[in-house]
């Protein structure tokens, strides 16, 4: 007996160590360590670091307009990226979960930019809205390819969503199929025997039963928008001005920019409390929505 | 289907184990370093990814005299810093690295070998071994070489257009970009994309209350001027206009690639840029025929001037496991003469070292012209507090596209100087 539990835990650790132990160095480690650095005025490269107590916390709050503006834009982005992307995903799914005889191939070119590199794709968009549509213009003359899409403020925030929408959708569109799929076929048959419309099967049948992934999906659309980095570094490093600059690049600009790898750390921590909190209460109220048949 | 688990797991071990073991005995050669034999490598990181061949040939006749010594040199032209700290703090310092004269050289001193003492000091232009001194008077860093900013125009356009006059003031230079504009062609591209370039055009109009870039630094920091109150500040808001007015459809999509790109092939007449473009310039085009034109910060025809000073400084890691050898080649690669082929002939820019060889850069040749007419003064965008460059780049960008007035846009640079040295 003794000895078979003692296999137990070998086993365990020999199979679930390695993951353990990655977690553990690239995760726990520099979260701790980011805790530490959070108390101290440093640059980031000199040997010498001042303790300053909980002064950059008290900065972050008092001083740093940036901040908060980077703050609302994260979160005005994050709505408007989880609402556009999980509707159009639902929309979308609802015509693909059937199947005909192209629904594979038209699944797996909705799919496609998912396996990208965001970097890739900011890249290729930069030459698209750039060069592509400046050349498009005087081909065309449509006012469309005459707007500066990055340049201008106004428009900087459509960019963004649009080519994160077009990038992701794919992934969320797989889960939703994967939900639509699940709904047993009896009841939409005893719905439409009822007499029920195709509009009002959706709402009142499928719709309910699909939570579970609208769960998922709200949870990591809300997670991406809220870290958005790597396209707003490579697409529009933050401008023009300062009116893509997201939460994320901020922390990164005042580590590695500014100098300031305390304060970087600091407002790193206040905002992982935040997005915790955020997803913890999406979480929980999503849940209840759940519904059993 | 365990075993085979076990197996791998043991190689894994066996590799990482290996991979210890190599270090250790790397450690080991270090201590035996002067038998002068056991292969050494240098590592040397830098932002100056032009004129690299250069530099490649004078590693060359360093190696034909040390054999045993191999180099990994890597030239990191965007997020440079970024790397550079990454490498830091995950512990490899390279033994040579690049920083900007200025605060970001100054944040690196923790870790410099002191050339005070070191004869080779004399080699060195007095003025660019001035520069490079830290606040304490001590030489941490050796400096590379002068580079020069200022409007760069296309020569072949300006003829074209039959402008034979260069404009003086700012006035004058409207009228050529209308003369221009009226030909057909572009008058200027500039990088509006880029915080540094916004930052760059700015620092022209921050000379005239102390031509001493430290002084001015300084007084900015204890609120002795601000933005609002600098003499030919807002005169920098009207060359923004005019080069926004006179600029491509999308200006603030223009990124440096662009902006060069377009002046090298005569799509546009003038850019704001250094003399270190000048090699990307004959990338683009191999003919291309390009000259300076000092910036006018007013209207008096006395006040137009480039930029100038030591843009680069090399810095050998004082905790180098081979010291002696990093500090030799540094010098070899600066003072030598392939080191300074490879700043004259093949970066074209003035070295800092004293030099007999001529600069054969048609824009360092140009400058050359604006300094003997002494309309050259230093700069002191690199001075300026850390972060403070795209800061000032943003507020400029938003003036740009009309989010804030002049007024705000001066505010917002006066405070957000106190905020990024507090």
């Amino acid at each position: 007996m003794k000895n078979k539990k003692a296999k137990g835990i070998m086993e365990l650790l020999f199979f679930s160590g390695p993951a353990l132990l990655s977690v553990i160095m690239i995760t726990i480690i520099p979260f701790l360590m980011n805790i530490y650095y959070s108390v101290f005025d440093w640059n980031g490269i000199s040997k010498e670091m001042n303790f300053v107590g909980f002064n950059n916390f008290v900065r972050i709050f008092t001083k740093d307009a940036q901040f908060k503006s980077s703050f609302l834009f994260t979160l005005q982005f994050s709505i408007i990226y989880i609402i556009v992307i999980n509707v159009l995903a639902i929309i979308i799914a609802n015509y693909l979960s059937e199947s005909y005889w192209l629904s594979n191939i038209t699944r797996a070119f909705y799919f496609l930019p998912y396996i990208i590199s965001l970097v890739a794709i900011s890249l290729i968009w930069r030459f698209l809205l750039g060069p592509g549509f400046t050349y498009l213009y005087e081909w065309t003359g449509i006012e469309l390819f005459g707007i500066s899409w990055l340049g201008d403020p106004r428009y900087a925030l459509v960019s963004v969503v649009l080519i994160s929408v077009w990038q992701n959708m794919g992934f969320f569109m797989i889960i939703y199929i994967a939900g639509f799929m699940a709904i047993p076929n009896s009841l939409l048959e005893a719905s439409s025997i009822d007499g029920a419309s195709k509009i009002k099967r959706f709402l009142k049948i499928k719709l309910p039963l699909l939570m579970p992934s609208v769960t998922i999906c709200i949870f990591y659309s809300l997670t991406f928008g809220l870290k958005l980095f790597d396209i707003i570094l490579v697409l529009t490093k933050g401008g023009p001005g300062n009116a893509t600059r997201t939460v994320a690049f901020d922390i990164y600009n005042d580590a590695f920019l500014s100098n300031r790898y305390g304060l970087a750390t600091a407002k790193s921590l206040i905002f992982f409390a935040v997005v915790l909190i955020v997803t913890v209460i999406q979480l929980r109220y999503f849940k209840n929505k759940e519904v059993e048949y | 289907m365990k075993k085979k688990l076990l197996v791998i797991m043991v190689c894994l071990c066996a590799v990482l184990l290996g991979a210890c073991g190599k270090e250790s005995a790397n450690k080991e050669g270090a201590s035996q370093e002067n038998t002068n034999s056991e292969p050494i490598e240098i590592t040397m990181l830098t932002a100056m990814a032009y004129g690299t061949e250069g530099l490649d040939l004078a590693v060359e006749s360093f190696q034909k005299t040390h054999p045993n010594v191999t180099f990994d040199i890597q030239h990191i032209p965007n997020d440079y810093e970024t790397i550079l700290k990454s490498r830091i703090n995950a512990g490899e310092f390279p033994d040579i690295i690049a920083a900007q004269t200025g605060s970001m050289v100054a944040s690196y001193y923790d870790f410099a070998y002191d050339f005070s003492e070191d004869p080779v000091i004399e080699k060195f232009n007095p003025n660019a071994i001035e520069l490079s001194k830290s606040p304490e008077g001590k030489v941490l860093s050796l400096p590379w070489t002068y580079e020069t900013m200022g409007i760069i125009y296309n020569k072949d356009l300006f003829e074209q257009a039959g402008i034979t006059e260069l404009p003086a003031t700012l006035d004058e230079l409207e009228a050529v970009c209308k003369e221009l504009e009226s030909q057909g062609i572009l008058p200027f591209a500039t990088a509006f994309k880029e915080t540094w370039v916004l930052a760059h055009i700015a620092s022209h109009y921050m000379t005239t209350e102390n031509t001493d870039p430290v002084k001015t630094v300084e007084a900015l920091s204890n609120g002795e001027i601000t933005f609002d109150t600098m003499d030919n500040f807002n005169n920098l808001y009207r060359l923004l206009d005019m080069m926004i007015e006179y600029g491509p459809n999308k200006n603030l999509e223009t990124d440096w690639e662009k902006s060069e790109n377009m002046l090298a092939n005569g799509e546009a007449a003038m850019i704001h840029m250094g003399d270190w473009c000048e090699a990307t310039l004959k990338e683009f085009n191999p003919d291309v025929n390009v000259g300076f034109l000092p910036v006018p910060i007013s209207n008096n025809a006395q006040e137009s001037y480039l930029l100038s000073s030591i843009s680069w400084q090399l810095l050998a890691n004082k905790d180098s496991e081979h010291l002696d050898m990093t500090t030799e080649f540094l010098k070899h690669i600066l003072t030598s003469e392939e080191g300074q082929a490879w700043m004259t002939e093949y970066v074209g820019a003035v070295p800092a070292v004293t030099t007999d060889t001529d600069v054969t850069g048609m824009l360092a040749s140009s400058a050359k012209t604006s300094i003997d007419e002494g309309m050259t003064r230093p700069w002191n965008h690199t001075l300026w507090p850390s972060g403070y460059n795209m800061k000032m780049g943003a507020f400029l960008q938003e003036y740009l596209f009309g989010v804030s007035e002049i007024e705000q846009t001066n505010e917002k640079l006066t405070t957000g100087w106190l905020e990024q040295i507090h």
